[in-house]
């Protein structure tokens, strides 16, 4: 497993990548955006870990988008700035599957490193591999996504809880076993997570996000992935 | 013996007829006053001398006996002695010589005449020839000598001709009687006394009747020249000044003078032939005839002035007027008219007359002070107007004015610099006269809310400036106009963005070496465990990674709660309308899960029927987050949050109340202060930064609203949170800055 650091800070990048070793990864450090945009071209990490706030003129949302442009590979941002919904919003926007909030404990961040690379690579084991009504179209298992036929991105994390969902199609999935389930028991006291992304996903699939006709909010419960008959 | 004349009993028939006729004119006219009163007397007693003599010389000639001649010489008797008297008496009257109980001595004289007269007719001692008794020689020659002298004393005053020589016609005919016996007078006396009796009743019916109504033509003459002085002269001391002279030359007198009251005196503001040295003469209330008006608030005649208490010499002082200038029933001043001490004396119409003027004076004084109260308020004003004028004027901020039709009434310096105004501008609509969009699109929303009282806020730009335009109404009943009112707000923006950038910049540099610290403690740790070290020494060194990791952690909270603050205090709003139930939905989902941890149960009821608000959506929620975050906190393991959301008139109240350990009174005042943490006993264990009710408080400040609490310790807390309920209709604000 390779993995990809990216933090101006030496310090942290360093015991980052030092603890990442200790658990069995191959890890590449630089120091800058455009250092590691080349060092991902380069080395093909299977996760990438970014900084926010980088000086140049690449910053973490910029390498995130960059790479997004050409694969799907899980990144997780790093913000030591992060402070309202909406600064997470626009990490993930950026492509982002993950967004942690400086400090973390290096434990929790192998954790949620684990879970992440566990949530990109979950085989999609599900009785129903696909739906299309006409409108949206998921293939599970190819893990495509298509609105009134144009492909949409997921990235790892939204594709992992729109198949939850849909798994679980017409039944309410509560918060704590969509934290459980999407992104791992480390996320469960993430209660801002499920929100974050519903919005988010919404916004990729949904005609009218404020509107929502497919994932619908079950108030202080949790989320149901609602068919429709094409 | 008395021989009896035809032509003298014709002459004295005929002036009895006269005198009756004046007597009766007189009484008609006005019976009540003293003068007429005398007059009246010494009519009836001059028709009762003359009488009792024709009864006398009747009885002589014709010998209708006894009874017949007493009766005839009883009249006359007591007409001849009493008539004399009165007629000292009514020169005392007419001079003004005052004595107390006048009238009732008077006419106690002519009781003991009366019974004097009956007494000598009932013992019999009437002589058989027509003879006066022995003691009324005494008293005609006394009465007579004391009117001379009075008309001899008084002669330079205004004592009527006519009257003078009536009464020393009367005098004659009285002295002239005493003569009869020797000379044969006695009926001629009479007839020269009733002439004399008859010119004083011809004096005073002129006086009386035929001069006032001659001289009513000149009164409301005067009148009118009083009430020009007033309205045409411009000032108070010129139209009280007209007035005092009107007043003496109206009134014929020597002197006149107009007070104002000032508090509690009277101080001389206008004077007619009184000394300069007398302006702005003052009298203290209630001293003296000035000072007295403004206690007894009435009119006073004094035909001689005799005290010392005038503000002029008692030597010079002779007939005084005094009355009060009496408006709205507050005495404002007091008209003195003044006659020299042997000049006229004043009369009872006389002192109407001086009323009159006096109305005519309280009311130029009372308009004269409105007046000057209007000018000076209307100098107020300007004064007022024009400071105004010059500080909108000089201020930095455009400010540009309106009428309905939208054409400029108004632009100080700063809004023609700004907007590319010329001087021929005002007067012109503003429609298409500027380039930039200063009307704004939705104007009737403009109208709509500046009609209710309020200010519509918009921003615009101007030459790469950015502008906050803020418009009110002009006018209170009905919209005459608007002003706005432009703020730059290019450097608040500006500043703005760069405390943003700093609040970033700081919580990068802050976080930063505390991740780096961590993570390197972090990896300590593990290379602590897997290497070969002593149990104790292991022991000891983990003590110490635990305490420099609680270190750490506790200050990245602070750092964190303090950058949340003022991220909160710094931003502006979102504004939007936000639904307290929706809002409250989400608050709860978000804390649901935590709840779950510690099996507290939730308890959430919506009774509001006004839900909706105007503010920040986030803040708000996260607000309420905070709260109900802090219930959960402070409520042991299966304990119960409840959640309730109603209306308190136009208020909506969230009321959050838990089952935890209470907040002791004396730390209730102090939990929403930064920092501040409660220690109270079952808080230990409970980990905050002291810095979320502070944030929450923030958050309520800036949407208005209000926070407050009732807590029992061992009990539990509710939070109250109250924010105003606005319809649906309302127009969002733009954003706060």
């Amino acid at each position: 497993m390779k993995a990809l650091i990216v933090d101006d800070e030496q310090d942290i990048r360093e015991a980052l990548g030092r603890k990442l070793r200790r658990e069995g990864f191959e890890v590449v450090v630089c120091a800058n955006g455009l250092e590691g945009l080349k060092s991902f071209h380069s080395e093909h990490p299977d996760i990438v870990v970014l900084d926010i706030v980088m000086p140049g003129e690449m910053n973490g949302l910029t390498v995130s988008k960059r790479i997004r442009e050409v694969a799907d590979t899980p990144i997780m941002m790093l913000s030591s700035q992060a402070i309202t919904e909406q600064d997470v919003i626009d990490g993930l926007n950026a492509g982002a599957d993950e967004y942690l909030i400086k400090p973390i404990r290096l434990n929790e961040f192998v954790a949620r490193v684990l879970a992440l690379m566990r949530r990109a690579q979950a085989a999609v084991s599900q009785t129903e591999q696909s739906y299309d009504d006409g409108y949206l179209n998921v293939d599970l298992h190819r893990r495509h996504v298509y609105v009134q036929s144009r492909k949409v991105h997921l990235t790892p994390t939204e594709f992992k809880l729109l198949a939850v969902l849909m798994e679980n199609s017409g039944r309410v999935v509560n918060q704590r076993d969509l934290l459980e389930q999407v992104w791992g028991r480390e996320y469960i006291d993430d209660v801002y997570y499920p929100r974050v992304y519903v919005s988010q996903l919404r916004r990729k699939i949904e005609a009218d996000p404020s509107n929502p006709v497919y994932i619908l909010t079950e108030h202080r419960v949790g989320y149901r992935f609602e068919k429709h008959n094409g | 013996m008395l021989s009896f004349n035809p032509l003298i009993f014709i002459v004295n028939v005929c002036t009895l007829a006269l005198a009756l006729a004046f007597l009766l004119l007189i009484l008609w006219y006005d019976a009540r006053s003293s003068l007429n009163q005398l007059v009246a007397l010494l009519l009836s007693f001059t028709i009762a001398w003359n009488l009792g003599i024709i009864l006398v010389e009747i009885s002589q000639s014709f010998q209708f006996g006894v009874p017949f001649f007493e009766l005839g010489n009883f009249l006359a008797q007591v007409g001849f002695v009493a008539s004399n008297a009165l007629l000292y008496a009514l020169l005392m009257r007419a001079v003004g010589i005052t004595i107390r109980f006048f009238m009732p001595i008077a006419l106690a004289t002519l009781a003991v005449i009366v019974s004097y007269n009956s007494f000598v007719l009932i013992v019999g001692a009437i002589p058989s020839d027509f003879q006066v008794a022995s003691i009324n020689p005494a008293i005609i020659l006394l009465f007579s000598a004391l009117s001379l002298l009075i008309i001899w004393r008084y002669r330079q005053s205004n004592l009527s001709k006519l009257l003078v020589v009536g009464s020393i016609v009367v005098v004659l005919g009285h002295v002239s009687s005493l003569l009869n016996t020797s000379l044969g007078l006695g009926t001629l006396a009479t007839s020269i006394g009733s002439i004399g009796a008859l010119i004083i009743a011809i004096s005073l019916v002129r006086s009386s009747i035929i001069v006032p109504l001659h001289s009513q033509g000149s009164q409301i003459k005067a009148l009118h020249d009083v009430n020009l002085s007033i309205t045409k002269r411009a000032t108070e001391s010129n139209a009280l000044q007209g007035i005092v002279i009107q007043a003496a030359q109206w009134l014929d007198a020597d002197a006149a003078a107009i007070f104002k009251t000032e508090s509690d005196m009277m101080r001389l503001v206008a004077s007619y032939e009184l000394p300069e040295a007398l302006n702005d003469y003052q009298i203290q209330r209630g001293s003296g005839l000035v000072g007295q008006l403004l206690v007894d608030q009435q009119a006073v005649l004094v035909r001689q002035y005799n005290d010392d208490d005038f503000f002029l010499s008692k030597n010079v002082v002779g007939s005084v007027l005094a009355v009060p200038l009496i408006y709205d029933q507050k005495v404002i001043g007091g008209l003195v008219v003044i006659c020299g001490r042997y000049s006229k004396i004043f009369q009872e119409e006389d002192l109407q007359q001086a009323e009159l003027l006096a109305a005519q004076a309280a009311v130029s004084m009372s308009v004269n002070d409105l007046f000057l109260q209007q000018t000076s308020l209307l100098q107020s004003l300007t004064e007022a107007h024009n400071q105004l004028q010059a500080v909108i004027g000089s201020t930095e901020n455009p400010v540009i004015a309106v009428d309905r039709s939208l054409r400029i009434i108004f632009a100080n310096v700063k809004a023609r610099e700004v907007l590319q105004l010329e001087d021929g501008d005002e007067g012109r609509s503003i429609l298409g006269m500027v380039d930039v969009d200063l009307i704004p699109a939705n104007f009737k929303e403009v109208v709509r809310v500046t009609r209710a009282g309020g200010t519509h806020s918009y921003a615009l730009n101007i030459a790469d400036r950015e502008y906050l335009c803020q418009i009110a109404k002009l006018g209170e009943d009905r919209i005459e106009g608007w002003v706005a009112v432009l703020n730059d707000i290019t450097e608040l923006k500006e500043l703005d963005r760069v405390k943003s950038e700093m609040i970033r910049m700081t919580s990068h540099d802050l976080k930063n070496p505390i991740q780096a610290a961590l993570a390197n403690l972090d990896l300590l740790r593990d290379d602590i465990e897997q290497a070969k070290v002593v149990d104790d020494t292991k022991y000891e060194i983990e003590l110490s990674i635990g305490n420099i990791e609680r270190q750490l952690s506790n200050m990245e909270r602070i750092i964190s709660g303090i950058l949340d603050l003022e991220r909160v205090k710094a931003s502006g709003l979102n504004w939007e309308l936000c639904s307290a139930d929706v809002l409250l939905d989400n608050a709860v989902d978000l804390l649901a899960p935590i709840a779950a941890i510690k099996s507290i149960q939730f308890d959430v009821s919506v009774d509001a029927t006004k839900l909706t608000f105007i503010g920040d959506r986030v803040q708000f929620e996260r607000a309420i987050a905070n709260l109900i975050e802090n219930a959960i906190k402070f409520t042991p393991e299966n304990g119960c949050v409840t959640v309730h959301v109603y209306n308190d008139a136009d208020d909506i109240v969230f009321e959050i109340t838990d089952t935890g350990i209470g907040i002791p009174e004396n730390m209730q005042s102090h939990i929403f202060e930064r920092f501040y943490r409660g220690e109270q006993p079952g808080a230990e264990d409970i980990s905050g930064t002291g810095l979320g009710l502070s944030l929450v408080r923030t958050v309520l400040e800036k949407h208005q609203g209000r926070i407050w609490l009732k807590s029992e310790v061992g009990v539990g807390t509710t939070f109250y949170v109250s924010v105003r309920y606005q319809s649906e209709a309302v127009k969002l604000p733009q954003r706060q800055y």
